[in-house]
């Protein structure tokens, strides 16, 4: 069998899914398919592992859900670069269609948010001559355009108040609570009902920038993240005092 | 044991160990870099200048290049790979006796290449290309592997001295790939070892692996998650002498420990190196 045959047909074991129930095999396979199967697994749980690391607060609000989801994803979205770090992108639009949580979607789409503010303000520390604000604006708007976070924040509230009325839930409160933690003020209150007022003021001791110094990565706090954290906090004032 | 030249102990530089590193850079001869890492998240490149304006040497070693793979080597890749060398002033740079890719899909993984006379002209040819790309020889790094993809025509030490005499570059020794390797297929660690060209060797990586029992049947694995182990040690103790001079790199790719830790497990590397030599 010639080397690009032999490759192609260990590539096509590896790369079935986990658990799918396709034919794994043909008879022809002339591998070791036991010894094979230690690639197939190391190919499928490392990219699991990296969706997990791109996606913290949708891994940890779905639990083990969130490792069949992010494999149903990943056979149908092969990834073609060698860095994992914008591993993911579209996970929120596809996850619409598979959870029926439009708070779940929120979530991912929360995540991919910080990926893509924190990836454009890595990449920005190496072009030198632009702007600090320039760098914070364009950081700023990466952020509105992939948060939406008035809707986000509203089904969690939606959510919440359910629990505070006895209502079943659809998700364990301290989950919503958790996605409470990390977006608290982060946050356009105008659209909130009293009763989802009243739960922003129970959280509005805490601050912005740890919310979303929490948001970034822990321990990559730098003189860009604070200043981007400052002007975020003073946006947002501005919206909560131009509010109705 | 007075005539032996100096051997360089390193670290393998992974994103937890930034930090630390930056603020005690000499506590190893050199550091090692994964450039993948730094292609698209810039973040640590700060990180790695400061060493480098601080005197510290980093090794550069590739994981994604597809040497061994079918579709044309990633131009923009090796120029990427290019550029941080040269930034970094790198003294070694290596890559994998390995494939990567399916098509343009990234396997995440190091596939096993048959050790066929098909498979070495096609492997050399690719060298070839990536060494005109980067300007620079390579050092090739034997791997660890579970699967042999067809009949052999060469053995695994036999097919990389020709790589590397067809090729001009040079070879990275990776102990506990060879202890992987050999455990999985049934492999006489020595008589690898003694077909090897060590003229060759520029570079030894020591790691730790675990040993599972996969559907029945028990292999070592490539994790490089763990300590290293004993059976790693003794076979690099074995040769050291042999091998004088050529650094040395203790890799830990997953279950970082904080950096304390790792210099703990190379100084024991160092004194214990010592021993055995005196």
């Amino acid at each position: 069998m010639r080397l690009a045959q032999q490759q192609r047909q260990l590539a096509d074991y590896i790369r079935t899914p986990l658990g799918g129930t396709r034919q794994t095999l043909t008879s022809d396979y002339p591998h070791d398919p036991i010894r094979s199967a230690v690639h197939r697994r190391h190919h499928w749980l490392s990219y699991q592992s990296a969706m997990a690391t791109n996606f913290p607060l949708t891994a940890a609000v779905l639990g083990e859900e969130f490792s069949q989801l992010a494999l149903k994803y990943l056979a149908l979205h092969p990834w073609r670069q060698t860095s994992l770090t914008g591993l993911g992108e579209g996970f929120s639009e596809w996850l619409s269609g598979c959870v029926e949580r439009r708070f779940v979607v929120d979530c991912a789409r929360f995540d991919f948010a910080r990926q893509c503010a924190l990836r454009l303000h890595c990449s920005q520390r190496s072009i030198a001559g632009t702007p600090k604000t320039e760098q914070l604006d364009s950081i700023y708007a990466v952020l509105c355009e992939h948060l939406l976070i008035e809707p986000f924040v509203w089904n969690v509230a939606d959510l919440w108040q359910s629990h505070l009325d006895g209502r079943p839930l659809c998700v364990e409160p301290a989950q919503v609570w958790m996605v409470f933690q990390r977006v608290e003020q982060a946050v356009v209150y105008s659209s909130l009902t009293p009763a989802q007022h009243q739960l922003r003021l129970s959280l509005a001791e805490r601050s912005v920038a740890s919310a979303l110094t929490d948001a970034f990565e822990r321990g990559q706090s730098t003189d860009v993240t604070a200043d981007l954290l400052h002007l975020i906090q003073s946006r947002l004032i501005i919206g909560w005092e131009q509010r109705p | 044991m007075a005539n032996q030249p100096q051997t360089q102990f390193g670290l393998g530089l992974r994103q937890t160990l930034h930090s630390e590193a930056a603020t005690l850079p000499h506590c190893v001869d050199f550091w090692e870099i994964h450039p993948e890492n730094y292609f698209y998240d810039r973040r640590n490149i700060d990180v790695l200048l400061a060493l480098r304006a601080e005197g510290v040497l980093i090794s550069v070693h590739g994981v994604a290049m597809n040497l061994g793979g079918q579709a044309p080597l990633d131009q923009s890749h090796l120029a990427k790979f290019r550029a941080l060398a040269e930034q970094l002033e790198a003294p070694m740079v290596s890559e994998h006796l390995a494939w990567t890719h399916d098509d343009e899909v990234y396997l995440n993984d190091l596939l096993p290449l048959p050790l066929t006379h098909e498979a070495l002209l096609h492997f050399c040819e690719r060298v070839d290309q990536a060494q005109a790309a980067i300007g620079r020889p390579l050092l090739i790094e034997n791997p660890s592997t579970y699967l042999l993809l067809g009949t052999p025509d060469y053995h695994e030490a036999e097919f990389l001295n020709e790589v590397s005499r067809r090729t001009g570059c040079g070879l990275l020794l990776d102990i506990n790939n060879i202890v992987v390797s050999a455990f999985n297929h049934r492999w006489d660690v020595h008589d690898y070892l003694e077909r090897l060209d060590f003229s060759k060797v520029g570079e030894i990586h020591i790691a730790g692996h675990a040993q599972e029992l996969f559907a029945g049947q028990v292999l070592k694995i490539d994790t490089h998650d763990q300590p290293v182990s004993e059976d790693v040690f003794e076979l690099y103790f074995e040769y050291s002498e042999l091998l004088a001079g050529i650094p040395v790199l203790l890799e830990r790719d997953g279950n970082i420990p904080p950096l304390s830790e790792l210099l703990s497990e190379l100084a024991h590397l160092q004194r214990a190196r010592k021993v055995v030599c005196a």
